[in-house]
């Protein structure tokens, strides 16, 4: 049987929702990569000063 | 830089409710292809965030946050969520794509189906179209019962039972038919109890009475006990068009008309529109004769003699 009107536009909007919460968590993901990066290139730079200090 | 910012928060739609059933139905009235447009651009515009902060190379991420100095396994894990990021939304735009499709294609079906139908004239209504077209554009011709083809005395010879004109008494019509050739009791009926009296010029003279006060769509007698019925012109009735000027009353008017005529009593229908032919066919009559003239205006005018068909059992 043919899906109704309103059964398409549910499944559309269904993909649109579940597609924009993928990149919604996508783009957490790559903020906590590049923060994360950051986090670890100070540190780095943090233990080079420690290093030079001794 | 915020990469949390969403550049096309869906507003229009009230996309919120999606799955409540709530705006279902109003949204798939206003087309569900315009919808799914927008959650389209939607998801474009979503995964343009990812591909405005590209991650292709060293220098792309330093151009994004100088501060930022990414060792390899950093960068590939920002490549691969870059990429899945547009896998995600390649597949969206594709299932999303196919129910527009899909949509589209059943929009179409449906309009072929009604054109189809709008195309299938009532069987009845498409022949007297075409009698109509044969005549269209004659001169107007007055009405005359005593044509010989239309032959009224023989076919109400063969009627047995009371004769009624509704919507009587007419100056014309009946009273050129001679009712002594009926075996029954004549009547006028009229929703009117006193009705004026027109002369040759279409002046009131007087008025006239009438045996039977009672519309035509509820006349005052029994089923199947009557042997012809008489109406002239009742779809535009001289003096008051606000009641009788529609084709459901005309409608109604035959229904009744095929109430109480005994089997194989007549209805003699005189200026009939199109349309009543439909409705004596709706009410189980059997056309006998008819004659077709161009009124005023290029307006079809039918005479005619119906015959009650026995109910079948």
């Amino acid at each position: 049987m043919e899906p109704t009107k309103e059964e398409k536009l549910k499944k559309a909007r269904k993909i649109y929702i579940d597609t924009m919460t993928k990149l919604a968590t996508l783009q957490k993901d790559y903020k906590a990569v590049l923060i994360g990066a950051r986090k670890r290139v100070t540190d780095e730079k943090l233990a080079q000063i420690r290093d030079s200090l001794k | 830089m915020d990469l949390n910012r969403n550049k096309a928060e869906p507003g229009n739609f009230e996309l919120a409710k999606a799955g409540s059933g709530g705006s279902e139905t109003v949204q798939a009235e206003k087309g569900i292809g315009q919808e799914v447009d927008f959650l389209q651009t939607s998801i474009r515009n979503r995964l343009s965030e990812f591909e405005q902060t590209g991650v292709k190379t060293e220098s792309d991420i330093r151009a994004i946050d100088p501060k930022a100095d990414f060792n390899r396994s950093e960068l590939a894990e920002l490549e691969h969520i870059s990429g899945r990021a547009k896998i995600e939304a390649l597949k969206a735009e594709q299932s999303l794509q196919s129910i527009k499709d899909q949509e589209a294609l059943d929009v179409n079906v449906e309009q072929n189906a009604l054109a189809e139908n709008e195309t299938k004239e009532n069987p009845v209504l498409a022949f007297f179209r075409q009698q109509e077209q044969k005549v269209s554009g004659a001169q107007y011709q007055p009405l005359e019962w005593k044509q010989e083809h239309l032959n009224v005395y023989e076919t109400l010879a063969a009627t047995h039972g009371p004769f009624v004109e509704i919507g009587g008494p007419t100056t014309e019509g009946f009273e050129q038919v001679d009712i002594k050739a009926l075996d029954g009791k004549f009547f006028t009926s009229n929703i009117e109890s006193d009705i004026p009296e027109f002369d040759k010029s279409g002046n009131i003279v007087g008025k006239e009475k009438v045996d039977l006060q009672s519309d035509a769509r509820i006349l005052p007698f029994r089923d199947s006990s009557i042997g012809a019925v008489f109406a002239s012109n009742l779809g535009s009735a001289k003096y008051n068009k606000r009641i009788l000027d529609t084709g459901e009353i005309r409608r109604q008017a035959i229904a009744e008309a095929s109430r109480v005529l005994k089997d194989n009593g007549l209805l003699i229908w005189e200026g009939g529109h199109t349309e009543d032919f439909v409705y004596a066919d709706e009410a189980g009559f059997q056309l006998i004769q008819f004659k077709l003239e161009m009124g005023l205006n290029n307006q079809p005018r039918y005479n005619c003699i119906l015959k009650k068909l026995p109910a079948k059992s």
